[in-house]
């Protein structure tokens, strides 16, 4: 008897615990809960909108490039800029969580551009830019950079700007009306100020508009247009030898060597507060008869004279400048077949907005996801 | 005998409710702190991220621009530190918890509460 009533204390004992460890739970999944509100997808939307908003910018500095960007933006003058998409993939290629803090986002991402049929666009071999996770299917093919060549007097690129598909203009005019179409133009003494119309004033602008909306420029010799770029240029008449600086570049590609024989007509340039300027070559005076610096979201090449050749290995100035045009324009183009998510996503959004690139409207995809 | 072995089992019972008692309060003060500090650190995210777009948004106006903002004292009820180079912002949370970020070329340093942020020429000056 005595047995049985511990045994049926027991177990009414159990059953108690048993709701008193329920109730416990309950109470402490609501508390968890209360604090742990799941507005995770909110948070991810708001977030996808952000960075889908500040892609839609110019970003910080508004031509910034890989090492001195603090804000990503990929609009230059209402446009997409193809140099802007070009070195954000840059930058997620060195390192993907930075570029994660420089479109302030904690999730994992992507972008792409679609076409107005939906096929994904390409820029180069780019088929979106983001975390590795995403899967693509692609197929690449070879595909060459459009060059316009202008030089009114001796002409020694024609041909080899010719072999590379380019096209040879004779007249400035001509070429300014159709220089946004061309990826890198190139004036071999193009002795500007002679040259009417257009006048100054409009060569100054075609030429920086063109190179600030991303455009590659290369100047070869006598530019005779003070006010473009600023650039200080001067006849060399003191010596004809320069030293070069190690300095790796595909255009200018004349690291750690000696330019001899520029002869007397070689134009130098000095540095007049561009930006990233860099010389390639310099005289025993400091002047540089090669350098490059940027303008907007473009490059500018300045070569004084291509009479000159190598000291060290007698190679003619031409053949490296062929060389280096040569691999400076041809470059990869990927056809996008499909793209498929990350499949460890947990939680995913995406946003699009509307982009103007080449004259057409295009979908700006941003993937934004919790993983 | 009986009597004992009731005690026994009493004692086994409270023992065991109290083991289950405590394990669920160690789960439960485990996530309550955990989303406190994540939504510390979240917080800390979002003022940095808001200082950030401050100077941006001013770096990018004309000459002349100013605007106060203000720079909360606490964050979901923790203290930090404010501080600022001329090129970095960072904030840091009392556990050590430290957020940098890029910001425009500035004169000037950040401080708790309001701060006055103007545009000289092309010079951002805080304070």
């Amino acid at each position: 008897m005595r047995k049985r009533r511990g045994q049926v204390w027991s177990f009414d004992y159990t059953i108690g615990m048993l709701l008193f460890i329920i109730t416990i739970l309950l109470a402490t999944s609501v508390l968890v809960k209360n604090f742990f509100a799941d507005d995770s997808f909110e948070e991810l939307h708001a977030n996808a909108e952000a960075v889908s908003e500040q892609l839609m910018g110019t970003g910080y500095p508004s031509h910034w490039r890989p090492g001195d960007a603090i804000s990503i933006g990929l609009i230059t003058g209402e446009r997409l800029s193809a140099r802007k998409v070009e070195r954000f993939f840059s930058i997620v290629q060195d390192d993907y969580e930075r570029s994660k803090a420089l479109l302030n986002t904690r999730y994992e991402y992507a972008v792409l551009f679609l076409e107005p049929d939906g096929t994904v666009r390409s820029f180069s071999t780019v088929c979106r830019i983001g975390h590795d996770d995403m899967t693509e299917q692609k197929t690449t093919s070879d595909a060459r950079r459009s060059i316009a060549y202008y030089a009114p007097g001796v002409n020694d690129l024609e041909l080899m700007v010719l072999a590379l598909n380019g096209t040879v203009y004779s007249s400035l005019q001509t070429l300014f009306a159709d220089i946004h179409d061309y990826d890198m133009v190139i004036l071999e003494n193009p002795q500007l100020s002679l040259t009417t119309p257009p006048y100054d004033g409009e060569k100054r602008d075609a030429l920086e508009s063109y190179v600030a909306a991303g455009g590659a420029l290369f100047l070869i010799g006598n530019v005779s247009l003070p006010e473009l770029f600023d650039m200080n240029l001067t006849v060399s008449n003191t010596t004809n030898k320069a030293a070069g600086s190690p300095y790796n570049h595909t255009l200018l590609n004349i690291s750690g060597l000696t330019i001899q024989d520029l002869g007397v007509n070689a134009y130098t340039i000095n540095y007049n507060g561009q930006l990233n300027f860099v010389n390639f070559s310099i005289l025993p005076d400091e002047r540089a008869v090669a350098a490059s610096f940027t303008h907007g979201d473009g490059d500018v090449y300045f070569l004084g004279g291509l009479s000159g050749s190598m000291n060290e290995t007698s190679e003619p100035l031409l053949d490296i400048i062929e060389r280096g045009l040569n691999a400076s324009t041809s470059y990869q183009e990927a056809n996008c077949i499909s793209i498929e998510t990350d499949p460890n996503a947990d939680q995913y959004v995406s946003v699009r907005r509307l982009v103007a690139y080449e004259g057409q409207v295009f979908n700006m995809r941003v993937d934004v996801w919790e993983r | 005998m009986m009597r004992g072995q009731i005690a026994i089992e009493f004692s086994f019972m409270v023992m065991l409710s109290f083991i289950f008692l405590i394990i669920i309060l160690v789960i439960a003060t485990f996530y309550l702190e955990l989303s406190s500090t994540q939504r510390a650190e979240r917080a800390v995210e979002e003022t940095a991220i808001a200082i950030q777009q401050e100077l941006l948004l001013a770096a990018s106006v004309e000459d002349g621009y100013q605007r106060v903002f203000s720079v909360p004292e606490t964050l979901e009820g923790r203290s930090f530190t404010i501080t600022n180079t001329p090129l970095t912002l960072t904030l840091q949370l009392n556990d050590g918890w430290t957020l940098n970020k890029d910001i425009p070329l500035v004169t000037g340093t950040l401080i708790k509460g309001d701060n006055i942020i103007r545009k000289e020429g092309v010079i951002i000056i805080l304070n």
